[in-house]
């Protein structure tokens, strides 16, 4: 394909003293087709918002193409990327929480509410399990929200999440506990 | 308690039938909050018009490559 090769040859140079190589435009795309999805998901149930989740995936994958020099090759890019939508994310909520009344976030009411966390969730039609979803995760405190959807991705394990969000594996794992049981309790009331 | 009675999953498929599947109802069973989300996840679609303004973007701050070349990696399809 003479189209490819052309392409290829254009592609930017590395920014100066970056050390990495930058991507090409076919690297990108499969990074893109390949974590795009899961980005969008967690702006999509962190925000409860189809339009800024939208957005939100827009800017995560720009500035990752912009500044792919600062990409540490650390962690994998599903971390990097999951990081720049986490500060994006905050970011809009916080300006958010200034202007609109926000759900409680009080922990100590999901902590003492009846433990439903052993019994299975149950949806009668698929159809309505984002609905359900949606409704679940808006009522509960951003760290909790943010826990699950993070350990909802199969690919990060709890050292990446700790990195994630600020903390240990141990307290990850503690509060996991909680935000399953405060997900449980919250996603009855929506049936 | 309007689920006592109610017949397992397994047993709802081998009962109804098939024409009438749409009409009845179907208990979709999540052992954890991740696998409800792990579910959601899979049935939620990324929006289409995004790799196209994704493709925009990429081509207005590169100049090269093209935007169609974005969009046919992007994976946008008019």
């Amino acid at each position: 394909m003479t189209a490819v090769a052309s392409v290829s040859e254009t592609t930017p140079n590395p920014p100066p003293g970056t050390g990495h190589p930058a991507l090409g435009s076919e690297d990108f795309a499969a990074i893109y087709q390949e974590h795009s999805q899961a980005i969008y998901y967690l702006a999509l149930r962190y925000l409860g918002d189809p339009d800024r989740a939208q957005d939100v995936t827009h800017d995560v994958f720009l500035k990752a193409w912009q500044h792919q020099g600062q990409f540490r090759h650390e962690s994998g890019w599903r971390t990097w990327l999951y990081r720049i939508a986490i500060n994006h994310c905050r970011n809009l909520a916080a300006s958010w929480a200034s202007r609109n009344l926000v759900p409680s976030s009080d922990d100590a009411l999901w902590d003492s509410a009846p433990s439903p966390d052993d019994s299975p969730l149950r949806v009668l039609e698929i159809k309505e399990l984002g609905e359900r979803i949606g409704s679940t995760l808006s009522r509960l405190p951003e760290e909790y929200r943010l826990l699950l959807l993070l350990v909802a991705d199969e690919h990060l394990g709890y050292i990446e999440i700790g990195e994630l969000t600020g903390q240990s594996p141990d307290a990850v794992r503690g509060k996991l506990h909680r935000a399953r049981k405060a997900f449980a309790a919250a996603f009855a009331t929506t049936a | 308690m309007k689920n006592e009675t109610r017949l397992n999953p397994r047993q709802q498929e081998e009962c109804v039938p098939t024409t009438h599947t749409h009409e009845r109802t179907q208990d979709h069973v999540f052992p954890t909050p991740e696998d409800a989300l792990r579910a959601d996840r899979q049935t939620t679609a990324l929006p289409q018009e995004l790799s196209e303004r994704l493709a925009v973007s990429l081509a207005q701050d590169t100049q090269a490559p093209p935007l169609s070349w974005w969009k046919r990696l992007l994976g946008f399809r008019p």
